[in-house]
């Protein structure tokens, strides 16, 4: 080299042993062990061990035994006649379907709201989007379980103060408005994700579009029309799928604010699950089989999801 | 786009008011409703600040029960909530902590793995990951009660953990892969012609330069653990193993009794996620929005 | 320093195959340049004598050793890629000296040899900075740097030069070509540049869809290229290729113009072929003209000028050291240098 005492590195190199190169297949094994045990223990297995109990007869007395016997579609054919099952899976269908309309909706509305960035104000709202998603769900119920409280509750004061009612509404007593509160609540704690996801996509939107658009004269609303609505469409369908899956699990907030009541009138699939197995008489086989039921719903739309929206999506 | 109408600037921030309204109005009880006794709750049903303020539901819970205070004199039943609050925080610290490491390492390895190497296989991995992050909870936790019964996870803390972990894992390997995915291979292809093997070359380069990444979804991981329910409440039924969320459950059968408390527990409960979300609000939303879209 | 060799290489993804068994041998101290249009497989094999990539068939090898499975990082080979590769968190030294830490080399010799590095390429004031605080040309020296100092066998260059501006790339091309010819290192160089190419390289391997086309020093490429392809990629402006008919001692156009022959192959009469003649071999003549062109477009650049326009119908470029006042649709009579003249088969493109 450049006259220099040579101890290139390549002396080193050549005392060292020359190595063939472990093969990438064989260090992803290897770096996939402790998640592919992972999967294994706690999401395959369970899935399929959940299959396995819903076939049989698993109770208080067979936990403690610790042998199930084999007890063929009982379980199903038990399910399938008890009304409590058909009347949480029509709530939780209605429940699906209307809170995840209104968190589109106002998940759109917050996030052009905080996309407007001349307007001070804005900048405020935008770190406040996450503030409900920082609240714990079980706290959030409680939180609207107290608002919607009827001899103590805020919002009894509030519209009282407001004028516009006089004695005291029972909001929890009565199953509409009960079934309203958990959408409120669910809601309010599920939005800012929208928001999140929105806000990135109208950030994606070049400017020039609009310029474009200015120069042929469109107003705010065809700009809206036919630029930013066509753009989001496909950010719509991801949350559209992801949110519906979601909501099919919702437990916290009807724990902490109905409990499924007034009667079984906010009976969702997740807490009838919950219910069956682990309250009197603890029946975890038909527990099973109802977990099984909402499994194959949500099953078929993330399926859906993966083949459909997730690989042609860019972000 | 250069000019604003005033009408437009006034619909504007009327629309930001009512934005931020939503977003935060319906904490205001929680502050409220914890700042006063319930004495005074109960007293005027109508008014909406309370006529006195007290911190004694602060001082109750955080003594665990036995400093009862002005507001809490002569009252002998106290919910178990009140009493296990302090080892409920801790539970709910060690889990989180315990939980966001493990998923954060593991999700790491997986999510190099994932976009680094490509293999057809890690690409499978990938979508069962997907998929995988949509399977509803309640499914997996029948077999898991029926399971850790057997094995006697149930009523310990590693068996929530263990839980948690992979509840969460397929959610951090999503947030990640999309920073992975970013990240240049020349950086690492020359840390390999440099003298680094491939698992060196990302250990060394890959994640030293993803710590922001990393320590959003650390973040995410550390709240939705902090959140979580349903998994502590089925396999945690002694007190001693309870985390906060569990503790705070079992207020839904004192609720009527005791509003104020409750909503004092529900303040502290909820600080230290608020805390973090808006510390470190840019960084969350970065990383919730890249695993949000895949996941 | 080390020769290394390629022989029967073959890359496929999949069914695919990508580069179909080449050999190359690089000697000792040499500096050779890979070109060829983008996809023609040149990153592709650098990357396989890098270790980068698999080899799926044939051998590379150093020094007569066999490296198709050793790892990259035993190869002792250093790579300058066309983003530079540099460690953004890591400073310009620590850069330059993270393959000897590595190396387990003791720390104050790292720094020595960081230090003289750092002084061969001008770096010196710039040892603590971060990549993200130098500018592009400043980036480009710390890759080559990091290579340097390294003292590996041979160097790999990934087109190093394209993320410049142009006036930083010709003064980088001196620097490197100045450097090999002090350091003397085997350096393979891939490029899409065949000026780049022709100015550093000792000898060119052209490449075109996972082949190669032809291997030589630069001014053979230029002077007898054996075929269309390589005739028409090296050399700017291109090559001119008039396509017509050999007919006895003359090239026919299909206009019916002929253009004389430098010396006619008997068994290559009525064949059809293409009659290639670089723009320099042009002289504007007023008598004794071979043919007649018409000037279409006048491009001076100041040394030289260009001329575009027709001969028998099909365009033609040509350069003249002198400034012409010519006007477009003017026709001047020009000879042609007949032993510059290329002829290819029209249908294979090989020389014939």
């Amino acid at each position: 080299m450049t006259g220099q005492s040579k101890t290139a590195i390549g002396k080193t190199n050549s005392a060292r042993r020359r190595r063939k190169e472990l093969a990438p297949s064989w260090l992803a094994l290897g770096m996939n062990v402790p998640t592919l045990i992972c999967f294994v223990l706690i999401l395959a297995y369970p899935i399929f061990f959940a299959g396995y109990l819903s076939f049989h007869e698993v109770g208080v007395r067979e936990l403690r035994s610790g042998d199930y016997a084999f007890s063929g579609l009982a379980n199903y054919i038990e399910l399938f006649g008890d009304p409590v099952f058909w009347k949480s899976l029509r709530n939780t269908i209605l429940f699906v379907v209307v809170s995840v309309l209104l968190e589109v909706v106002i998940g759109l509305a917050i996030a052009l709201v905080i996309n407007e960035n001349r307007i001070q104000l804005s900048r405020v709202t935008k770190f406040l989007i996450l503030v409900p998603w920082a609240v714990p769900p079980i706290v959030n119920g409680f939180l609207w379980a107290f608002i919607f409280n009827t001899q103590f509750g805020y919002l009894n004061r509030l519209l009282y103060q407001l004028g516009l009612i006089d004695q005291q509404v029972i909001w929890l007593g009565n199953s509409s408005t009960a079934f309203m509160a958990i959408v409120i609540a669910y809601v309010w704690r599920t939005v800012p994700f929208n928001i999140l996801l929105y806000h990135a996509a109208l950030q994606g939107i070049p400017d020039h579009l609009y310029e474009a658009a200015e120069l042929d004269r469109a107003t705010r609303w065809e700009k809206f029309r036919y630029i930013t609505l066509p753009l989001l469409r496909p950010i719509l369908a991801v949350t559209l799928i992801l949110r519906t899956t979601f909501a099919f699990m919702v437990f916290d907030e009807i724990f902490a604010i109905t409990q499924g009541g007034p009667g079984n009138d906010t009976w969702v699939a997740a807490w009838y699950t919950y219910k069956t197995s682990f309250n009197p008489p603890f029946d975890i086989g038909v527990g099973a089989a109802s977990a099984y039921v909402l499994a194959l719903i949500v099953g078929v739309v993330a399926i859906a999801y993966v083949r459909y929206v997730y690989k042609k999506v860019e972000y | 786009m250069n000019r604003m109408s005033w009408r437009y600037r006034l619909g504007m921030n009327l629309a930001n008011v009512l934005a931020i309204c939503f977003l935060i109005l319906p904490l205001v009880p929680v502050v409220l409703g914890s700042l006063q006794s319930e004495r005074t709750l109960q007293e005027d049903v109508w008014a909406l600040l309370p006529a006195e303020y007290t911190l004694d539901n602060f001082r109750l819970i955080l003594s665990g029960g036995t400093n009862k205070g002005q507001a809490f004199q002569g009252i002998d039943y106290l919910p178990n909530s009140v009493t296990w609050f302090r080892n409920a925080f801790l539970n709910s610290v060690l889990v989180a902590s315990s939980v966001t490491v493990l998923t954060l390492v593991l999700a790491t390895l997986t999510a190099l793995t994932v976009t680094r190497l490509k293999l057809r296989w890690t690409g499978y991995l990938m979508n069962a990951t997907v998929i995988s992050r949509m399977v509803p909870l309640i499914v997996l936790m029948l077999p898991l009660f029926v399971v850790m019964r057997q094995i006697g996870l149930l009523n310990t803390l590693p068996g929530i953990i263990m839980a948690e972990v992979g509840l969460l894992l397929p959610y951090a390997i999503i947030i990640l892969v999309p920073y992975f995915q970013a990240f240049p291979k020349e950086l690492e292809e020359s840390a390999r012609l440099d003298g680094c093997t491939r698992l060196a070359s990302y250990l060394r380069i890959v994640v030293p330069l993803s710590t922001p990444a990393l320590a959003a979804c650390g973040v995410i991981i550390f709240i939705i653990s902090w959140h979580e329910l349903m998994i502590p409440l089925i396999i945690a039924s002694k007190p001693e193993f309870m985390t906060l969320p569990v503790v705070l459950a079992g207020l839904v059968s004192d609720q009527f009794v005791f509003f104020t408390v409750m909503m004092a527990i529900c303040l502290i409960g909820l600080a230290p996620t608020m805390l973090l979300v808006l510390l470190l609000q840019k960084y969350l939303v970065k990383g919730l929005t890249a695993g949000a879209v895949k996941g | 320093m080390a020769n290394v060799s390629v022989e029967n290489l073959k890359k496929n993804y999949g069914l695919h195959e990508v580069i179909h068994g080449i050999d190359i041998d690089i000697g000792d101290r040499e500096f050779v340049a890979l070109v060829g249009p983008s996809g023609c497989g040149k990153s592709t094999l650098l990357r396989m004598i890098a270790g980068l990539e698999d080899v799926s068939g044939g051998t590379v090898s150093i020094d007569e050793e066999v490296i198709n499975d050793i790892a990259p990082r035993d190869r002792d080979i250093a790579m300058v890629f066309q983003s530079y590769a540099l460690y953004p968190h890591m400073t310009v030294a620590q850069n330059m000296g993270f393959a000897l830490k590595l190396a387990k080399v003791p720390a104050d010799e790292i720094d020595a040899r960081v230090r003289q590095a750092a002084a061969t390429l001008n770096l010196t004031d710039y040892l603590e900075r971060f990549p993200r605080e130098l500018s592009g040309g400043q980036r480009q020296r710390v890759a080559m740097g990091r290579a340097i100092v390294r003292r590996p066998k041979v160097f790999l260059f990934d087109e190093p030069l394209s993320n410049l501006d142009a006036k930083l790339r010709v003064r980088m091309r001196t620097e490197i070509k100045s450097l090999h010819q002090r350091l003397g290192a085997t350096s393979i160089y891939v490029t899409h540049d065949q000026i780049e190419a022709m100015t550093m390289a000792d000898r060119i391997v052209v490449m075109r869809g996972g082949n190669i086309e032809q291997i030589g020093a630069p001014l053979e490429l230029y002077d007898a290229p054996v075929n269309e392809f390589v005739a028409t990629f090296i050399g700017s402006p291109a090559i001119n290729l008039l396509e017509g008919v050999i007919d006895g001692a003359d090239f026919r156009l299909p206009d019916g113009s002929t253009l004389p022959l430098p010396a006619a192959k008997p068994g290559d009469n009525g064949r059809a072929a293409k009659y290639g003649i670089r723009p320099e071999h042009f002289a504007i003549v007023e008598t004794g003209a071979m043919t007649m062109m018409k000037i279409d477009v006048v491009e001076p650049t100041g040394n030289e000028t260009i001329l575009s326009g027709t001969i028998g119908g099909q365009e033609v470029q040509i350069t003249q050291q002198q400034r012409l006042s010519l006007a477009p649709g003017q026709e001047i009579g020009v000879s042609l240098r007949l032993d510059a003249v290329h002829l290819f088969d029209a249908q294979s493109g090989q020389r014939l």
